[in-house]
């Protein structure tokens, strides 16, 4: 007989530190912090725990040669625990790209309102372990709109340490 | 004396610049010596290439110790990024772009400086739609065109012709006979007076596949590492460059596949260089043969072991006959 039922109180928070690869290559930072919201642990011989989160993120990247990019948004967390942890989250958010090298008109001068805008959805799969202290690793795709005529595909991957406060 | 310091100590020009040009951030990256007064300002290929991929090979580097390279990535393209809707994209748009782009050249530049237009395939489209239909070269000593696009429709007559002109004697000759074949019977069943959007798209298939039946060789100045060394250091990571790229190309499409430029190639009164693969499937030499009729200040290379990339295929006499034009400027 199989029972399940609601184990503990959920807690504060979680803070997750990333780097934040883009493209696998260019180097970055994101930091979120999440407060689970729901959560259910089945008391099976072998438990698994899933839980639903809620929370903000930031985080910047630098892509030499091309651009700086700061992001903030919030984002929705599911996560599945049992000997190893899955992961699942979106984000919606805003980005900043800032170019790198000068903003110029085409009098030569320099261009003071350089850099854009953009919306910034994005959605990661994440698979990782540990109990107190929590590593991940998630592979993620973010769109940046408008970019140009359209919104442009990205992809990054999310290493880091996660804990609960 | 401190002037000859500041000259020793000065290497060459590496510089990337973001040009804004009606809600375009337009990427730009010029390297060479400027101490010439040579700048050649490149247009690249597609619609939906990039500035980055004539950023590599002997030819650049050549150019580069001759003056300054710029490449750049057009709008919706490579690097580039902005804000705008779909159908503000057209070719004259990216025509007065160009006309942005020598005009910022200009004005880095100097007055005295020789500022050359440069386009490869879809560059040839642009480069010579800026040349008839802005006042571009008011500020320009030449037009390089290499394998162009200038006209569309001729383009695909050329083409099926090729197809089967070169492809019958290939298969007299026994040579990729059911390849041949296939491309024979894809061009004996084209109007070649009524070419739709499609074929249009399969004829550019097939020139491709037909060049690689009749061209080998490649740029072998370039070194492994350095080819990783430019793989990895491209602006945009190529699905975000292909997304948008592809997009512009689509936008543009319909505008471009009926644009027919070589009547109008007559008001090209800079000194010209038309340089051509004998095997380009993808813009037949007859296009070149067709513009050196029109321009009145013109030279026609045609390089017999290329087809649409001479700068790779014959790097060696690509780069020669380009600089030794670039010292006729």
């Amino acid at each position: 007989m199989l029972l399940y039922g609601l184990v503990g109180a959920v807690h504060a928070a979680d803070v997750s530190v990333s780097s934040f690869f883009e493209a696998g290559l260019h180097p970055g930072v994101s930091l979120e912090l999440t407060r689970p919201v729901w959560a259910h642990t089945n008391t099976r011989r072998r438990p698994a725990t899933r839980q639903l989160a809620v929370g903000g993120r930031g985080g910047w990247v630098w892509h030499p040669g091309s651009q700086n990019l700061a992001f903030t948004g919030a984002e929705l967390l599911y996560s599945k625990h049992k000997r190893w942890r899955w992961d699942a989250v979106l984000a919606l958010g805003a980005a900043r790209s800032m170019p790198i090298g000068a903003s110029v008109n085409v009098d030569g001068t320099r261009n003071l309102a350089g850099g854009s805008w953009h919306l910034m959805p994005s959605v990661g799969l994440g698979f990782g372990g540990g109990h107190d202290l929590r590593w991940h690793v998630r592979p993620t795709v973010y769109g940046l709109s408008r970019w140009n005529a359209g919104m442009s595909p990205w992809i990054a991957v999310e290493a880091g340490l996660s804990w609960s406060l | 004396m401190v002037a000859l310091m500041l000259l020793a100590c000065s290497g060459p020009l590496d510089e990337q610049v973001w040009l804004s040009v009606d809600d375009a951030d337009l990427r730009l990256r010029m390297q060479g010596d400027e101490s010439t007064g040579l700048w050649v300002v490149m247009l690249h290929g597609g619609p939906g290439g990039n500035g980055h991929e004539y950023d590599l090979g002997l030819w650049k580097d050549r150019v580069e110790e001759k003056g300054v390279l710029v490449t750049w990535d057009q709008r919706g393209q490579g690097a580039s990024r902005g804000h705008y809707e779909g159908d503000t994209i057209t070719l004259q748009r990216m025509a007065d772009d160009t006309h942005a782009v020598v005009r910022y050249v200009r004005s880095r530049a100097g007055d005295q400086a020789d500022i050359v237009l440069m386009g490869h395939s879809w560059g040839g489209t642009l480069g010579t739609a800026a040349l008839v239909r802005t006042d571009v070269q008011d500020e320009l000593a030449g037009w390089v065109e290499v394998d162009g696009a200038h006209d569309i429709p001729r383009l695909n007559r050329y083409a099926l012709q090729m197809f089967v002109d070169i492809g019958s004697a290939e298969i007299d000759a026994g040579r990729n006979v059911r390849t041949w074949r296939e491309i024979i019977d894809f061009a004996e069943g084209v109007d070649p007076d009524d070419i739709s959007l499609d074929e249009g798209g399969q004829i550019n298939n097939y020139a491709f596949t037909a060049e690689e039946l009749m061209v080998e060789g490649w740029d072998d100045s370039v070194g492994l590492g350095e080819a990783f060394g430019w793989g990895v250091g491209t602006p945009v990571p190529w699905w975000a460059g292909a997304s948008s790229g592809n997009r512009t190309s689509d936008l543009l499409l319909e505008e471009v596949e009926a644009t027919s430029l070589t009547e109008e190639m007559h008001a090209i009164e800079v000194p010209t260089l038309l340089m051509w693969g004998a095997y380009d499937f993808v813009c037949p030499p007859q296009l070149g043969h067709d513009a050196a009729g029109v321009i009145g200040d013109s030279e026609l290379i045609l390089f017999e072991d290329s087809g649409h990339s001479p700068m790779d295929s014959e790097a060696q006499t690509f780069a020669r006959v380009l600089t030794d034009w670039l010292d006729t400027i």
